[in-house]
């Protein structure tokens, strides 16, 4: 069987979910940002798979360097995500996100 | 022509008077600021009235200054205002003219009276400049050409009337009463202001259509006003018929009611008795109250094409007359006496312009404010001289206050109708005037109405001269009743300043009434007409002997009870026992008012706010809540849980990402295809 | 039923004859200035604009010391007066003219402001005779509540700050020829004004002062809606009062909405019930030069804006719902005289009362007769005055006995009598006596109104009696009768206040014995007004 798009979108989209899952009912801070991490990669593999059956006529291999952006974003976004929940647990002694409610209006 | 502009000083020196008397450094000199002015007012007016008694027949004569015009160009009814003018002026006639020397006189001697009586008194400056401000405003009134200065003249003497009886302001009685006062007469004065504006609705149109351009016209005018009302009885003006004179009529009568203490706006004028005595002779008597009948006088042409409305004036005069006289009967507080008759004589002045006697009307005004003038003043110096109203703590004046004493008995004499008094000729005219009934332009009252009239006439004769000596009886002879703290040996007649002016109206009381006998050259009713010409009203000797006679009758019933009791009619005041109380309550009028304005006015007015906090408020208050809640509801969706918006972001994204793939697909007709 | 004649005569009529006057209008465009003309232009720009600079030096003046303070207070003063000076020699002026043609607007000044949409705006001033005399109130009372506040210790450079943008607002609005300037004026002066009633009022200042604001609020919001409606959808293509107020032909949707939330818009202002229950609540809790402020001018503003803009802007829309407008005066002048009488609080009794007295001002607008509406603007000119006055004395009651409660004072006039004097003089001017302020105004009014509206002004004639009642029986709980002990150390009027209370008394009398100087003046501003209800123009 020759892996199609398809395959590959199916695969970014089950990552996907499962990340949006994950982000949606884990109390866990670092939970969440495992979960923010599964659906980037979901959507890493969506644009590997475009770049690689060759979606992109006019820019060849731009899904791959956005893939790229997107790592490394994602590392700096968690950089910045671990540092702002340390600040939080010194604060709120918990890293529960439904006990982090302070700007609620 | 310039003998006439003297009225310009006539009114005007007394406000001079009242301004300057602010000048001196002691109050006696303003007081004597303000006595010279009236004096200088006095002499004056003499002058003019000389002046016009020597032009018997010449027209009135006006001198108007605008103090305020503007061209509004108003459409009303079918035409067009296009200028608007407010006069002030004086105007001489036979009317004015024979009153200007009454008000000025009267209002001298009172203040000269008043010299004594206030001595000492706190207020003494501030009564005197008053009294110097209401003797302005009265002279203004006679002298008003035109309805606007008569209100502006009007609503001055009320003013006067009201600082006046409030004189003595600690007093709650007094405060209370001058309120009451103004009160009332202003609820009549509405009435006229009504009748002001509507008689511009309905003819300053004409009147300005009549008006060659470039000139003014002041709708407002009497004499404009006198041609208007007979172009409208003759149907020549549009938009207004029989019915809307009457209206008018009875508009004005309206502010006469309230003015003149008539029936049903009577009830300020006993309570009015609170002030200071002078101040009851000079307004309550001889002054403000007669500017009610004035009024009806200066607006006849208006009355004389309203018939009806001239039954309704008679009706209400001889309702007033009759009841001012049961009342007075019942009161044992002088000044409420002689109050009472001051209702009841005004009563007889409405009844006679009622019936057309024109002339005997205004006569009467003025004998009456001599006599009722004398009344007061006399009272007044019993009053101070034996510290009491009451005529049960009086007596045994005669022996002791002789000149006050006889002064008294030559006013009482005249009140009562006693032949020869002034009094009686012009009461006994008004008799005659209503068994002739007749209207100077040739109309009269029903059967009923003349027959209703002379019962009452004759009730008014009778009781009129029983009350007067009545008083006169108790109060005067007799031995001085016993009382805690008072000497009667100590009572002396009143210092000269008290007396003469007692002893100058008495002498006119005795006189004043022989200028009225017709058929003499200048008489009073060669003078003072209705319309055109004199009336010759005639001298009615089936009248004088009715008039004379019951008044007769009247003294010496008096007598026979109070004086030499005799058994049958000596028992008479006991058996009337319950008649009296009420009569002694005014007939429960005051109280029935009271009761009115309580469920009328004051109870709907407590409930006002009571609304606005619970419904107008309430409902701004809901808008305001129903805004709050809203936000509160709305401020649920920001829970600070990350997630939830998380969710909500997500589910928002699902939604519009599938509106936009169904939209793409042609799933939404109307919307095209994108890609 | 005597309606408005439009033309003013029929044919046929014989005994009527025509005298051209000003109801003969040129043709045409209006003109911009005929009289005036050589006088300098700025005297409006100055006359506004001039109370914001004196704020904006008070701003960085220093408020430690006393002295500091007092130099405070003279800045302010003198920050206030020239405006004062501006408009008694504009009037004076305007009353030497004798008469312009009906048309002009004086002083004007109009230059391009905001021409970027497709409707444009300008920088235009003017008064006539219905802004002028208005303008004169304004000025006069700011002063007279300036030295009412000189004793005020709290905050006071904000409190001069706040006072004089105030006042900017309101001349501005007065002056204003152009929707936009007006509208930005009509804002200016709500937050000075609920920052005024929130930080130096009585207990309840908060709640009065939110209330205020939203009221207010709520007036703007639909001022605007109908200042978008005029300018966007009447087609002229421009806010000004040029294009806007004189010959422009709304299609009959438009001129209905655009009558109705401008004439509830100003209703709120006014006020007139139903939309008035901030009034009370805002006098009573604001301090006493606030007060002045509030009842003296701020009214006006709505009384102004209902024959600018309502009669002004939407004039058959005004004459078809003119029973509506008229229904509605009476319904304010019996709720308010009946309230007033009902009260215990002396502060309250006013604040009432000054719905009844604008009630009248309300009957005018309805009736749109030519004596009534000059009856109108002279009505609020004293009331201005009037009921400024009857608040400061309030305030002098209030300062020595800390009270207001009518059932608690009594007999005052034992302690201080100059005050009673000045206390009677303005309850007499308040009911309406002949000689005072308040008479004219209001025999004018009724005099106009009556041929057209008979029982509705018969029945706000009746209102007056009530009138009477209340202020009489105030007067006499309150000082006359027997002394009360509690109050026996109380000090008569101190030169300051006399200084000034008797300035208001002699406005008030001129207005009264005198009339006729300014009565020609407000006509002519009275009859472009009449001239665009009949049709004319």
């Amino acid at each position: 069987m020759t892996i199609g798009i398809t395959h590959l979108l199916v695969v970014s989209a089950a990552l996907f979910c499962v990340g949006v899952f994950g982000l949606l009912s884990r109390r866990n801070a670092i939970a969440l940002l495992m979960s923010v991490e599964l659906m980037f990669n979901g959507v890493n593999v969506a644009l590997v798979g475009f770049a690689r059956f060759g979606y992109s006529n006019l820019r060849p291999l731009s899904g791959m360097a956005f893939a790229l952006f997107v790592i490394t974003i994602a590392a700096a976004e968690v950089a910045v995500a671990v540092a702002l929940l340390l600040v939080a647990y010194r604060r709120h002694q918990t890293v529960q996100a439904d006990e982090l409610d302070e700007l609620r209006g | 022509m310039q003998y006439y502009n003297l009225t310009w000083a006539v009114v005007l020196v007394p406000l001079g008077g009242a301004l300057f008397a602010y000048l001196p450094e002691s109050a006696r000199n303003a007081a004597r600021v303000c006595i010279a002015s009236t004096a200088i007012s006095f002499v004056l007016s003499l002058l003019v009235l000389a002046y016009r008694l020597g032009h018997l027949h010449a027209a009135p004569y006006e001198s108007l200054i605008t103090f305020w015009s503007f061209n509004p160009a108003q459409p009303i009814g079918g035409g067009v205002v296009n200028n608007f003018t407010a006069q002030a002026g004086i105007l001489v006639d036979g009317l004015s003219a024979s009153i200007l020397p009454v008000v000025a006189l009267v209002s001298l001697l009172v203040q000269v009276h008043s010299l004594g009586y206030m001595r000492g008194d706190a207020g003494y400056r501030r009564y005197f400049a008053i009294i110097a401000f209401f003797t302005f405003s009265m002279l203004a009134l006679v002298a008003s050409p035109n309805f606007l200065n008569l209100y502006f003249a009007w609503e001055g003497v009320g003013l006067g009337s009201f600082l006046l009886i409030g004189h003595w302001w600690h007093k709650p009685e007094a405060a209370a009463a001058a309120k009451k006062a103004f009160l009332v007469t202003r609820i009549g004065d509405l009435g006229l202001l009504l009748a002001i504006v509507f008689g511009f609705a309905k003819f300053a149109p004409h009147v300005a259509s009549l008006t060659p351009p470039g000139q003014v016209s002041d709708p407002f005018n009497f004499s404009v006003l006198s041609r208007e009302w007979q172009f409208a009885h003759q149907g020549l003006v549009p938009g207004v018929g029989g019915r809307t004179l009457a209206i008018l009529a009875l508009l004005v009568l309206m502010g006469a009611i309230g003015k003149s203490a008539q029936l049903p706006l009577h009830t300020w004028l006993p309570d009015a008795m609170e002030g200071p005595t002078p101040i009851s002779a000079l307004i309550h008597a001889a002054t403000m109250v007669a500017a009610g009948v004035y009024l009806i006088a200066r607006t006849y042409p208006l009355f004389l094409v309203a018939p009806h409305v001239l039954t309704v004036v008679a009706l209400i005069g001889a309702l007033s007359a009759v009841f001012g006289a049961v009342v007075a009967l019942a009161h044992t507080d002088i000044k409420r006496i002689i109050a009472y008759s001051t209702i009841s004589h005004l009563g007889l002045m409405f009844t006679a312009l009622g019936v057309g006697a024109f002339t005997a009307g205004v006569f009467h005004l003025f004998t009456h404010a001599w006599f009722k003038a004398l009344l007061f003043l006399a009272a007044g110096n019993v009053i101070q001289a034996y510290g009491t109203q009451d005529i049960r703590e009086m007596g045994g004046v005669w022996s002791r206050m002789r000149i006050t004493a006889w002064a008294m008995l030559l006013g009482c004499c005249s009140a009562a109708g006693v032949v020869f008094f002034a009094g009686f000729w012009s009461k006994d005219s008004i008799v005659a005037g209503v068994l002739r009934n007749q209207f100077p332009d040739g109309g009269h009252h029903s059967l009923a109405v003349k027959a209703a009239l002379i019962v009452a006439v004759c009730a008014v004769s009778l009781l009129g001269a029983l009350y007067p000596f009545r008083m006169f009886f108790i109060a005067f002879l007799g031995d001085p009743a016993r009382r805690r703290g008072f000497t009667p040996q100590r009572v002396r007649e009143s210092p000269p300043s008290m007396v003469m002016p007692v002893v100058v109206l008495a002498a006119l009381s005795c006189v004043a009434g022989f200028i009225g006998i017709s058929g003499a050259g200048v008489t009073f009713g060669n003078f003072v007409f209705a319309l055109d010409k004199p009336q010759n009203e005639p001298f009615d000797i089936a009248g004088v002997l009715l008039g004379a006679g019951l008044a007769l009758i009247g003294v010496a019933v008096a007598y026979l009870i109070w004086v030499r009791p005799v058994p049958a009619l000596a028992r008479l005041p006991a058996r009337m026992g319950r008649l009296a109380v009420a009569a002694r309550n005014g007939f429960h009028v005051d109280a029935a008012y009271a009761w009115l304005v309580d469920r009328l006015v004051l109870r709907p007015a407590a409930l006002v706010p009571r609304v606005d906090e619970g419904i107008t408020d309430a409902v701004a208050d809901g808008i305001a809540d129903g805004v709050r809640a809203t936000a509160l509801e709305a401020r649920r969706l920001q829970g600070g849980r990350l997630q939830a918006y998380a969710l909500t972001a997500f589910v928002g994204v699902v939604l519009m990402a599938g509106g936009f793939t169904l939209a793409a697909t042609g799933h939404f007709p109307g919307v095209g295809a994108t890609r | 039923m005597n309606g408005v004649v439009l033309s003013g005569l029929h044919a046929g009529m014989s005994l009527a004859q025509v005298t051209p006057g000003p109801l003969t209008p040129t043709p045409g465009q209006p003109t911009t200035t005929t009289t005036g003309g050589e006088f300098p232009t700025l005297l409006l720009t100055t006359l506004i604009w001039v109370t914001l600079a004196a704020a904006l030096v008070i701003i960085f003046m220093p408020e430690r010391t006393a002295e500091q303070r007092g130099r405070i207070r003279l800045m302010a003063l003198a920050g206030t007066t020239v405006p004062v000076l501006m408009a008694i020699g504009g009037l004076n002026y305007q009353i030497n003219q004798e008469g312009s043609g009906g048309f002009s607007y004086v002083f004007e000044e109009k230059h391009q402001w905001i021409t970027a949409f497709s409707v444009h705006s300008n920088y235009h001033l003017g008064v006539d005779g219905v802004s002028l005399p208005l303008l004169l109130l304004s000025t006069v009372l700011f002063v007279v509540a300036v030295l009412a506040s000189w004793r005020n210790e709290r905050r006071v450079r904000l409190y001069f700050v706040l006072l004089l943008v105030l006042e900017t607002g309101v001349n501005g609005f007065f002056c204003s020829l152009d929707y936009v300037l007006l509208f930005l004026f009509y804002e200016v002066e709500l937050v000075p004004m609920f920052l005024l009633i929130a930080i130096w009022g009585g207990p309840r200042r908060m709640h009065a002062a939110w209330k205020f604001l939203i009221f207010m609020l709520t007036s703007s919001a639909l001022l605007l809606a109908a200042i978008l409606l005029l300018a966007f959808k009447g087609g002229a293509g421009s806010f000004d009062f040029d294009q806007l107020n004189t010959g422009l032909h709304l299609s009959a949707g438009i001129a209905t909405a655009g009558f109705w939330l401008t004439f509830i818009s100003f209703a709120i202002k006014l006020p007139v019930v139903p939309l008035h229950t901030w009034l009370p609540d805002a006098h009573v809790e604001a301090s006493t030069p606030v007060s002045v402020i509030l009842a003296g001018i701020l009214l006006k503003l709505g009384g102004y804006g209902m024959l600018r803009v309502v009669l002004g802007a939407f004039p058959d829309a005004a004459k078809r719902y003119s029973l509506a407008i008229v229904a509605l005066a009476v319904v304010s002048a019996i709720w308010g005289t009946l309230a007033a009488l009902a009260q215990d609080d002396l502060k309250r009794l006013v604040a009432y009362g000054s719905i009844g007295h604008m009630a009248i001002v309300l009957l005018a607008v309805g009736a749109q007769s030519s004596i009534a509406l000059n009856g109108a603007v002279l009505q609020m000119v004293a009331h201005g005055f009037i009921t400024g006055l009857l608040f400061l004395l309030v305030g002098t009651v209030y300062d020595r006995t800390r009270t207001r409660s009518i059932s608690r004072l009594g007999g005052l006039a034992w302690q201080m009598p100059r005050l009673t004097a000045i206390w009677v003089f303005a309850g007499l001017a308040s009911l309406g006596l002949p000689f005072l302020a308040g008479f004219v105004a209001e025999f004018m009014v009724f005099t106009g109104a009556f041929p057209t509206h008979r029982f509705a002004t018969v029945v706000v004639m009746a209102s007056i009696a009530i009138t009477t009642g209340y202020l009489l029986w105030m007067l006499q709980r309150v000082f006359f009768g027997p002394a009360k002990e509690a109050y026996e150390r109380l000090r008569d009027a101190s030169t300051l206040e006399l200084f000034y209370l008797v300035p208001m008394v002699v406005a008030v009398t001129i207005f009264g014995v005198v009339p006729g100087r300014i009565m020609p003046v407000i006509n002519n501003g009275v009859a472009t007004l009449v001239a665009r209800l009949s049709g004319s123009v």
